[in-house]
């Protein structure tokens, strides 16, 4: 069963206010109190110094636990929101692997389901490893894949969702394995509505109208999925798009607001597709997970298309 | 080690074809501005410039959206009531949309509004990876049906020193991976004996295909059959060792057997000056995402022949994989 072995997230340090993007992003002061008051965001990280491939380098070396384990790791896979980060054939993903002594494993991006491209990853880095010869010596010796998420500001768009939400640079990389002990995924669903995308025909409010129920109706297909209530999950790590979208969902599948950790949403505001590796390692630090807890990670995925994703885990 | 198990994928049919540009979504001078910020953003990144004036006007300067070759591709394919599961969306080179959600947008377009995602940053072995993927995911049994399409577009709108393809290219490969069916009702595959005109790639469209594709296509459609048997990819080899790993790997998986034919793709050919000739067919140069599957459609469909196992072997010099992928006849194959 597909697991966790260990997660790092890198943010940069620089705080960014809220304001601060109201002059670059030409917003109104009604625009930014709207975020602050009513969204709950107050910050993002962003830094110009750190290039992109400082930010994978960065959180795939805060990995302790793949120290000494590279040789052990068969696949690289980086979960990003934009599809497009980097000219061609600028290519940060295998300049880090080799960087990290992992030039041995087979890397590429999965993308194009935006902010719930990471969920993608980690399913698909459990079905690759599913169908790798298990370890000569043991679990100890068994396959691994390493996902990495990691996004620059680099434009308009990946700066902030007008109405909804603002971005934060960062990245995040997991140790994934086959069969590992801790944080086992129990189910994973998505659903993917290309009638959002510009030629889809589908309309912006009908977007609005929607989202909701379809987030709903794919966390619970997840919990289908992995055989688990609603009432059984102890904690959700959101997608930090914002406060408000989190306590309308809550009300409308009857989930109590207190079991959603949405403290990262003034921290960081939305890291794209690292927000579920943030929202986790705080939950750990604040001892909010107890082993056998079951806890549920979602993503929305939304800009031309909409991708709703969800996952529950064992911790 | 790079080896993957054997697949259970079975190539139903395919399709493929050159396109030409602009982009139809570029026509409109409101998407035309979205790219060319997002496209100057990108490029300052690495201290390159979009030229100004480019986006001023719809011209074929500004390339192709592989949501459109992809939806044209699906549109010849693939017939209404044919519901695919898993769609994978390869490229290298990005497109002159590059922040839509394409294989979301696919997601939409296609039959059974598959499971869709875009694989990328890996140059030519993408599809190999995706090949790789759709044998894991289908081993859940969750997959009945699933859409490979592997394009390329010519336009970067800014400096670079990667030459690019020569023209627009994608291919579509649709795949089973159940013993149930070769053609979902309402498909109309195509006889074999009308894919097997002349080769190599560069024919005109339309040319070694059919247009018995599904009502309103335009006639891309190849029947190939096929089940796919060994996927491998070599990470990280130099270009001083591809020579070798190629033969080693070649003769590995001939399994002694003298009929098997062999497709190389122009780059690992150059890598590869003293690569074998009989039962050798090399990719024409220029096409370095698409050539290989669109050259490998029509060995697979070759009369006679067609019965005799292909292996299709790429080289990237850039990202450095050796990529190979075996190909048995399907009848042959199932055994019924």
């Amino acid at each position: 069963m597909t697991a966790l072995d260990a997660v790092s997230v890198h943010l940069p340090q620089r705080r960014v206010p809220i304001e601060s993007l109201a002059g670059p992003l030409e917003l109104t002061d009604m625009q930014v109190r709207l975020f602050r008051r009513f969204h709950g965001l107050d910050q993002v990280r962003r830094d110009p110094d750190l290039s992109l491939h400082d930010l994978l380098r960065h959180a795939a070396t805060g990995l302790t636990a793949l120290h000494g384990q590279e040789h052990r790791v068969r696949f690289v896979l980086y979960g990003r929101a934009f599809p497009v980060v980097t000219p061609y054939p600028v290519n940060p993903l295998h300049d880090v692997c080799r960087a990290l002594g992992l030039g041995h494993a087979v890397a590429f991006t999965l993308t194009q389901q935006s902010c719930a491209s990471a969920l993608l990853a980690i399913e698909m880095a459990g079905r690759l490893l599913a169908a790798e010869p298990p370890g000569r010596h043991g679990p100890d010796d068994g396959p691994l894949a390493l996902v990495l998420t990691g996004e620059k500001a680099f434009t308009r768009d990946a700066q902030f969702i007008p109405e909804t939400s603002v971005f934060s640079e960062g990245a995040s990389a997991c140790l994934v394995s086959a069969d590992g002990p801790r944080d086992r995924l129990l189910g994973y669903a998505c659903a993917q509505r290309g009638e959002f995308d510009v030629a889809g025909g589908a309309s912006g409010a009908q977007f609005q109208r929607e989202y909701r129920p379809a987030l709903a109706e794919v966390i619970a297909r997840a919990l289908t999925v992995a055989g688990v209530a609603l009432d059984d999950i102890r904690l959700v790590l959101p997608h930090n798009v914002n406060v408000v979208t989190w306590h309308r969902l809550c009300r409308l599948i009857g989930l109590p607001r207190d079991r959603v950790l949405l403290d990262n949403v003034r921290e960081t505001g939305h890291v794209f597709c690292a927000d579920a590796f943030a929202n986790y390692l705080t939950a750990r630090e604040r001892g909010l997970l107890n082993p056998g807890d079951r806890y549920l990670v979602a993503a929305v995925g939304a800009g031309d298309g909409a991708t709703f994703a969800a996952m529950v885990f064992a911790h | 080690m790079p080896a993957a198990p054997s697949t259970d994928l079975h190539l139903i049919r395919a399709a493929r074809r050159p396109f030409t540009g602009p982009a139809a979504l570029l026509h409109d001078p409101v998407h035309r501005d979205q790219s060319r910020r997002y496209l100057t953003d990108l490029a300052r990144q690495d201290g390159r410039e979009v030229p100004a004036g480019l986006f001023d006007t719809a011209s074929e300067s500004l390339g192709q959206s592989y949501a459109e070759m992809a939806e044209a591709l699906i549109g010849a394919l693939l017939a209404p009531d044919e519901p695919v599961d898993l769609l994978v969306l390869a490229f290298s080179r990005h497109d002159m949309l590059p922040g839509r959600a394409t294989a979301t947008y696919l997601s939409h377009v296609c039959p059974g509004t598959p499971l869709s995602f875009a694989l990328c940053d890996q140059g030519p072995a993408a599809a190999f990876s995706a090949l790789r993927l759709a044998h894991a995911y289908a081993a859940s049994g969750g997959c009945r049906r699933f859409l490979l399409i592997v394009v390329e577009q010519t336009v970067l709108p800014y400096a670079t020193s990667t030459p690019g393809p020569a023209r627009h290219q994608g291919v579509a490969l649709l795949f089973r991976t159940t013993g149930q069916d070769t053609a979902a009702p309402g498909a109309h595959p195509v006889p074999p004996d009308a894919a097997t005109a002349a080769e190599p790639a560069g024919l005109p469209v339309g040319q070694g295909t059919d247009s018995a594709g599904p009502a309103g296509s335009t006639g891309d459609v190849v029947g190939a059959s096929a089940r796919v048997g060994v996927v491998r990819q070599h990470p990280d080899v130099a270009a001083d060792e591809v020579a070798a790993l190629a033969a080693s790997e070649l003769a590995a998986l001939a399994a002694g057997r003298p009929d098997v034919r062999v497709v190389l793709s122009a780059d690992l050919a150059a890598a590869w000056p003293a690569h074998p000739v009989e039962g050798v067919t090399v990719t024409p140069p220029g096409q370095p995402t698409t050539g290989l599957w669109w050259t490998l459609l029509g060995r697979l469909t070759d009369q006679p022949g067609r019965s005799r196992p292909v292996v299709a072997a790429d080289y990237d010099p850039d990202l450095r994989y050796l990529c190979l992928v075996t190909w048995e006849d399907a009848a042959t194959a199932d055994d019924g």
